[in-house]
């Protein structure tokens, strides 16, 4: 018997050092990409995760008056940092990043069908007007995009994933609350 | 090859002898307990916001459907789901770690990372992946053949060096990724971090701005990473890089806001400690508190 769990150590190190030589080779449904998933962690804080940062800038029209572009999920999150104690503001940007991301991402495939079709969009436009503007708007503007550090110039280039701008009263509600 | 074979043979009875660092192993699992119960409790009104307008899709199979059960009632009445949730981890908390408990445990670690998916960090899948190998780690209920015995020791054994390899590698695939890649071999890559607005603490005074400080916190970053996973098993080493490991985390929560990571990775260092350094912390106490 101890031979055998020495045999399971063996084979599950083997195994895992195999799925780390062999990253994209390992299909869906396979051993090897659960493995790759769940078992081999990380890696955290990429290349690609430190170069950009995302951000949804957010405006909406009252009465023919434009507010400015605001991005709230930062000033959350610079909010925590003041305070350390409101832990609920850390995450609260997280979630307009999350969809929002799904939503570039369904652009960048082509498989995204207009702003009503699309759940995800639903999903943010629903957030957007009951928990972040809570009042009643004329229309909303959208401006999602990633933030590109470049340390040759020190600059800070800001490239657009999506802009939109719509009367939010036609986007039908994710969820009935 | 009869040589490898009595090697194999001696130590295969670390997992045949006995329930391996028995205290050690409870007072890993209660924390991790502790720390979910924690956690659960944070994100209960997060959770709630997220479920009035993220929906959940369902699976197609049976196993699938009953797997993230917990997830779909979130979805539905996410406050029933957390207010189980929390009693079930008090009970869990306050009595014997047991094979229902744990697979409960597991049961609702995974939900709660599928519920909290969208402002989901690391630390939920380091969690749910430790409350998965911590399933066979229990003592109870007490197996009476001898059989049986064997079977539940090796399995506990097995439980508790996954749980080890499991946080082993998290260090190894970061260091080894990082060693890759130019930006942080050169030390590009706090310049990088220190313009994360959405991650780097703006309150904090500029860290990363020097070029020969980047270097040396990127090289650090590296060996440390790497070496983690070689240096934990050294009898010697083992709480120096413990230690070490609990300062990075507690840099890394400050700088860039990560309070569940660092939470979740000083608490699995845990599984590495040993009942003697228990009990040397306890003469410690006793001999600098004369307790009647």
């Amino acid at each position: 018997m101890g031979i055998a769990a020495v045999l399971v150590v063996f084979l599950h190190i083997l195994f895992s050092i195999f799925v780390l030589l062999t990253p994209g080779k390992h299909n869906a449904k396979s051993l090897g990409k659960l493995y790759n998933q769940l078992v081999l962690l990380g890696p955290f804080f990429t290349e690609s995760r430190i170069k950009t940062s995302p951000h949804l800038y957010i405006s909406f029209k009252v009465k023919d008056t434009w507010s400015p572009f605001v991005d709230h999920g930062l000033a959350n999150f610079k909010s925590y940092c003041e305070h350390p104690w409101r832990y609920g503001k850390l995450h609260y940007g997280d979630f307009e990043r999350y969809i929002s991301l799904q939503i570039g991402e369904q652009i960048r495939h082509k498989e995204f069908k207009g702003m009503g079709s699309s759940r995800a969009f639903r999903e943010l436009n629903q957030f957007i007007v009951q928990e972040v503007i809570s009042r009643q708007v004329d229309s909303v503007s959208l401006v999602y995009g990633l933030n590109v550090y470049l340390p040759e110039t020190k600059t800070v280039r800001f490239d657009t994933v999506f802009k939109y701008t719509y009367n939010p009263s036609v986007i039908a509600p994710s969820k009935k609350l | 090859m009869r040589r490898l074979k009595n090697y194999s043979k001696s130590v295969g009875y670390y997992f045949t002898d006995d329930f391996q660092e028995p205290t050690a192993t409870r007072i890993f699992h209660k924390v991790l307990v502790v720390y979910t119960l924690l956690r659960m409790t944070l994100v209960w009104p997060l959770s709630r916001m997220v479920m009035s307008y993220h929906s959940i899709s369902l699976p197609k199979s049976l196993p699938g459907k009953l797997l993230l059960g917990g997830a779909f009632l979130a979805n539905q009445h996410v406050d029933v789901f957390f207010g189980i949730g929390v009693l079930l981890l008090v009970v869990i908390l306050f009595t014997n770690v047991n094979y229902i408990g744990n697979l409960v445990f597991f049961y609702l670690t995974f939900n709660l990372y599928v519920i909290n998916l969208p402002i989901a960090d690391g630390s939920d899948v380091v969690l749910f992946m430790l409350s998965l190998w911590c399933i066979p780690i229990a003592t109870l209920p007490v197996i009476s053949n001898e059989r049986g015995k064997v079977i539940q020791k090796v399995l506990y054994n097995l439980a508790l060096l996954f749980c080890q390899i499991q946080v082993a590698y998290i260090y190894f695939i970061s260091g080894l990724d990082k060693l890759m890649s130019d930006t942080w071999r050169s030390g590009v890559a706090f310049d990088y971090i220190r313009h994360l607005e959405v991650l780097y603490n703006p309150v904090l005074p500029p860290i990363f701005a020097s070029e020969f400080w980047n270097i040396i916190f990127s090289w650090s970053t590296i060996l440390f990473e790497l070496s983690f996973v070689f240096l934990v098993w050294n009898r010697s080493i083992r709480l120096p890089m413990l230690l070490i490991g609990s300062i990075f985390h507690l840099f890394i929560w400050i700088v860039l806001s990560l309070p569940d990571f660092a939470l979740i990775m000083i608490a699995s260092y845990l599984v590495f400690l040993k009942d003697s350094d228990y009990d040397r912390i306890k003469s410690w106490v006793k001999r600098r508190l004369p307790l009647k």
